[in-house]
């Protein structure tokens, strides 16, 4: 028997399928790559899907509002933002603003920007909002008799980046720290930032491979709870894991403003437990939330021995400490590592 | 299959590079009561929504002032094979041994828009403790 078939229009093409044309094919590609190579960077838009911690953000600690701040050293883009869980009982909104203080909202922003309910579910805001270089926007959830819920945040983030070439190297001697600080209010913030961006704008090694992590510290106190101040910061053994720690930005925030005069420090030790050189200290004095960036470390993280999982000395320790006894409600702490 | 939310991520559609990167999802729950009632029970499960088509990595489990036993399950539906990490946490502060996906773990993928669950149980109540959960997504794309 005879079976007929009759191929779609797009592959009746006989060339298609002629080494002369798959050659074509693979003699593009190589072009392609030798341009790229030829070049000391191909700027492109690398998608780097990173997420803040995703931490409760009510869990009974009496408070209305709640905010996290995100500084971008580099262009980042809010891809999505995720709250998952419910409201016990109450009204909250998750809002969004274009500085660390204020309720102006970012262009093309609405708030709220995500409204949660009693329902368990997880609701997302699918707008992309653009944090430019070197400012700092607020996520904000604030509401009434909700102090209950479980609310966990999750951004997911992208960035464009540039792509190093094969020989580029990324060292830290060629790069110029900027001279440690520990900030109080906004002002003085926003004017280390702007020297932390032009630091990391003037030297192309850093710009190209910024890494950013974050982590979320919540409900401590010394003398109380000393165990909990600690957050590892697990290194994976592939190459994408290693690093330097060129900067530290902290926000951390009281439950209420007062007389009191402590700082919450933040400090990156290796597995033995030696203090590395990396301390962000927030001078609360007596405010309620407060702001540090320390970009004078260059905290060498070390490289595991690829197929060596056991090696638990790898991790790194980043601690968070409270120097009073008043409960530090809570702190984000952003290593940018390239 | 990519589950509810892929649509709603845009971050692979505008790459077109090649670049595997390693990024991690941080987990935390804090005050930790085990052995719970139905308000804390509700507390000790997180969902996180997976940023980017990716290969399990490694996940690390730290935490402080627990002292019992902590079991997390980590599972994506019907996706991949549910992860279970258990272990004693004393009253210091300390790390589980970490879980890799190695030749007696196999490779599992994640899909971009999927969601994953983190569940945690314990063996002794304590209210001011705290674990913490480092999950390392390896992800590889391609030229578009």
């Amino acid at each position: 028997m005879k079976i007929k078939t009759t191929l779609p229009a797009q592959f009746q093409d006989d060339e298609l399928l002629t080494p002369t044309k798959v050659n074509k094919n693979f003699s593009y590609v190589k072009d392609a790559v030798e341009t790229v190579a030829s070049k000391r960077y191909c700027y492109s838009t690398v998608v780097l899907p990173f997420c803040l911690g995703v931490t409760a953000i009510s869990e009974a600690d009496n408070q209305a509002t709640r905010s996290f701040l995100v500084y971008a050293p580099i262009t980042l883009t809010v891809d999505t933002v995720f709250l998952d869980g419910a409201l016990a009982s109450g009204a909250a909104t998750l809002n969004v603003y274009n500085a660390s203080t204020g309720t102006t909202a970012p262009t093309g922003v609405a708030n709220p920007i995500i409204t949660p309910s009693t329902t368990s579910q997880t609701l997302s805001y699918t707008q992309s909002i653009v944090i430019p270089a070197g400012s700092t926007y607020r996520f904000e959830l604030t509401g009434t008799a909700f102090t209950t819920s479980r609310l966990d945040l999750q951004l997911v983030f992208k960035s464009d980046r540039f792509l190093p070439a094969s020989t580029d190297t990324k060292t830290s001697a060629s790069y110029t720290p900027v001279t440690e600080a520990s900030l109080t209010n906004a002002t003085d913030f926003n004017t280390n930032v702007t020297a932390l961006q032009s630091a990391v704008s003037a030297n192309a090694a850093y710009t190209n491979a910024v890494r950013v992590e974050a982590y979320s510290f919540v409900n401590f106190a010394t003398g109380t709870d000393a165990d909990l101040q600690k957050h590892t910061v697990p290194l994976s053994y592939s190459t994408q894991a290693t690093g330097t720690v060129f900067a530290l930005y902290q926000h951390a925030a009281y439950a209420s403003a007062g007389s009191v005069f402590n700082t919450v420090t933040a400090t990156l030790a290796n597995a033995a437990g030696s203090a590395t050189g990396l301390a962000g200290s927030c001078n609360m004095n007596g405010v309620t939330e407060a702001v540090s960036i320390d970009t004078s470390p260059t905290v060498s993280l070390a490289s595991g021995t690829s197929g060596a999982p056991s090696n638990t000395a790898l991790d790194y320790s980043l601690t968070v400490a409270n120097n009073a006894a008043t409960n530090c409600k809570r702190s984000t702490v952003w290593l940018f590592i390239v | 299959m990519n589950g509810a939310f892929s649509s709603q991520l845009t971050s692979l559609q505008s790459e077109n590079a090649t670049l595997p990167v390693c990024y991690r999802l941080n987990v935390d729950f804090v005050n930790c009561v085990g052995g719970g009632t139905p308000t804390a029970a509700a507390f000790l499960t997180k969902n996180v929504v997976i940023p980017d088509d990716c290969i399990i990595h490694e996940i690390a489990v730290c935490g402080g002032e627990h002292n019992g036993v902590v079991t997390i399950t980590i599972d994506s539906g019907a996706l991949i094979t549910p992860i279970t990490i258990t272990g004693t946490l004393g009253t210091n502060f300390q790390k589980l041994t970490r879980y890799y996906s190695t030749t007696t773990n196999p490779l599992q993928m994640l899909l971009k828009g999927s969601v994953l669950s983190l569940t945690l149980s314990t063996t002794n109540t304590v209210a001011t403790s705290n674990v913490q959960i480092t999950l390392m997504l390896l992800s590889q794309r391609r030229i578009a």
